[in-house]
């Protein structure tokens, strides 16, 4: 079918029409203003499922675009834990305790990379929204990290069959979800590149201190049950705001 | 994910995908809309609404039509809604500086040349039926083929290319117009 041909004078009159486009906030109101009035279905649990499959899928492609220097990261704690529980026979419960919200608090970056680098609204138009992603990166960062905790439990098991499992699973579930907790909230209002770095060195000092210190050791590896269900509690409680916040995540809300 | 993908989880009750699609045509929508109307406060309602009629029907939607043609033949029909009601009516035809404009710009004489030149251009397409203007639009702000012009505005393929003939023959003759009046002025 032949098309028709504009003139490039009037061509030259609409190539200056140029569009006054409302600005992000104001994008973003109207977007908002758009779903609230849209009737949402109850299919709760069909809604649940897709909503996990898209994460899932997703996860993969990002655990992909993860930088390197997470994995050379994460490479290191591991070895460290090796040699500090093999060569070093450092108190593995300590050991434990200091390196398990480690491999979460390198993963912090990667989480939040694209709203430091300010491409979270680029991202959300291409495949998945920003709950969508953030959510996929936690899974990876939170399922690696507890697989680095498994293993170090399990190295700790094989090297000293007389450790009680109870107590090695108990030190490092309080640091996975309550530190990793903490950390993440402090990331989140932070929002610098340099946020991992920063809550490492944090990390590396308050296990030092707490290393150096009996008083705080003591109170750490005499945690009794009670005690203890109060931190993972606490840690419990903290994620679930982080996920209520991820849930409602937008560019306004990260202040992009 | 394609467009069709997102629309099938929109249908299973996926929110979140709702929030994909909206963001991904919005700007899309937003330009078609704002070249019929060259109002921003109107455009930004107009906008509103077509997505939320968008998002009440979109069960109505056949995997068989391409969606950005659907998308704006919503629009479309919205617009000329639009046209044929009171509110419209009884609008005031004013171009105010907005905030942004202020804010983006260097220097106010360029806001105003920009303007002026916007307003110009709205003049030029405001002389032309609706119809042409719509034709025209479509066919050079948004790349469609004069048959999926012809989809949109739910028209033949004859009667599109009459309506792009004719409304381009009125504009070179306004622009042509409005050169000599400038001449006869200087």
């Amino acid at each position: 079918m032949k098309e028709i041909q504009i003139d490039p004078e009037i061509s030259e009159f609409l190539n200056s029409y140029t569009i006054d486009y409302p600005n992000e906030e104001e994008m973003e109101t109207s977007i908002e203003y758009i779903l609230s009035q849209v009737p949402q279905k109850k299919k709760r649990f069909a809604s649940f499922k897709t909503s996990a499959q898209t994460i899932i899928a997703n996860s993969l492609r990002e655990m992909l675009m993860f930088n390197w220097t997470f994995w050379a990261l994460n490479s290191v704690f591991l070895f460290f834990g090796i040699m500090s529980l093999t060569v070093f026979q450092t108190d593995p419960y300590l050991t434990l305790f200091a390196l398990a919200p480690m491999p979460f608090i390198a993963g912090i970056f990667e989480i939040l990379k694209s709203q430091h680098a300010g491409l979270t609204e680029l991202e959300m138009t291409l495949k998945y929204n920003a709950h969508q992603i953030v959510s996929s990166r936690l899974l990876v960062v939170g399922v690696f990290n507890l697989f680095i905790n498994a293993a170090i439990t399990a190295l700790c098991l094989q090297v000293d069959p007389g450790l009680i499992f109870s107590k090695l699973l108990l030190s490092w579930t309080i640091p996975y979800v309550l530190v990793s907790g903490i950390a993440f909230l402090i990331a989140m209002s932070m929002k610098s590149n340099m946020v991992s770095s920063v809550l490492l060195t944090v990390w590396f000092v308050f296990c030092y201190v707490m290393i150096q210190t009996p008083v705080t050791q003591e109170f750490l590896m005499q945690l009794n049950g009670f005690k203890a269900a109060a931190f993972i509690m606490a840690g419990v409680i903290i994620w679930i705001v982080h996920i209520v916040k991820i849930k409602t995540f937008n560019i306004r809300s990260q202040g992009i | 994910m394609t467009d069709y993908e997102l629309i099938t989880e929109i249908k299973q009750g996926i929110v979140s995908s709702q929030e994909v699609l909206v963001r991904r045509h919005y700007k899309l929508v937003y330009s078609f809309l704002y070249r019929m109307t060259g109002d921003k406060e109107l455009t930004k309602d107009l906008t509103q609404e077509t997505f939320i009629k968008l998002l009440k029907n979109i069960s109505k939607y056949q995997p068989s039509a391409d969606f950005k043609s659907w998308l704006l033949t919503l629009a479309s029909n919205h617009a000329k809604d639009y046209f044929k009601s009171r509110a419209h009516k009884d609008r005031l035809h004013t171009y105010e500086l907005t905030n942004q404009d202020i804010r983006s710009e260097k220097g106010v004489s360029s806001i105003f040349e920009r303007n002026e030149r916007r307003k110009e251009i709205k003049q030029a397409l405001e002389h032309l039926p609706s119809y042409q203007r719509e034709a025209i639009l479509l066919k050079y702000f948004n790349d469609m083929k004069i048959s999926e012009i012809a989809v949109v505005t739910n028209s033949s393929v004859p009667t599109v290319k009459s309506r792009l003939k004719q409304g381009l023959e009125k504009l070179k003759t306004y622009l042509y117009r409005g050169e000599q009046d400038e001449r006869n002025t200087n």
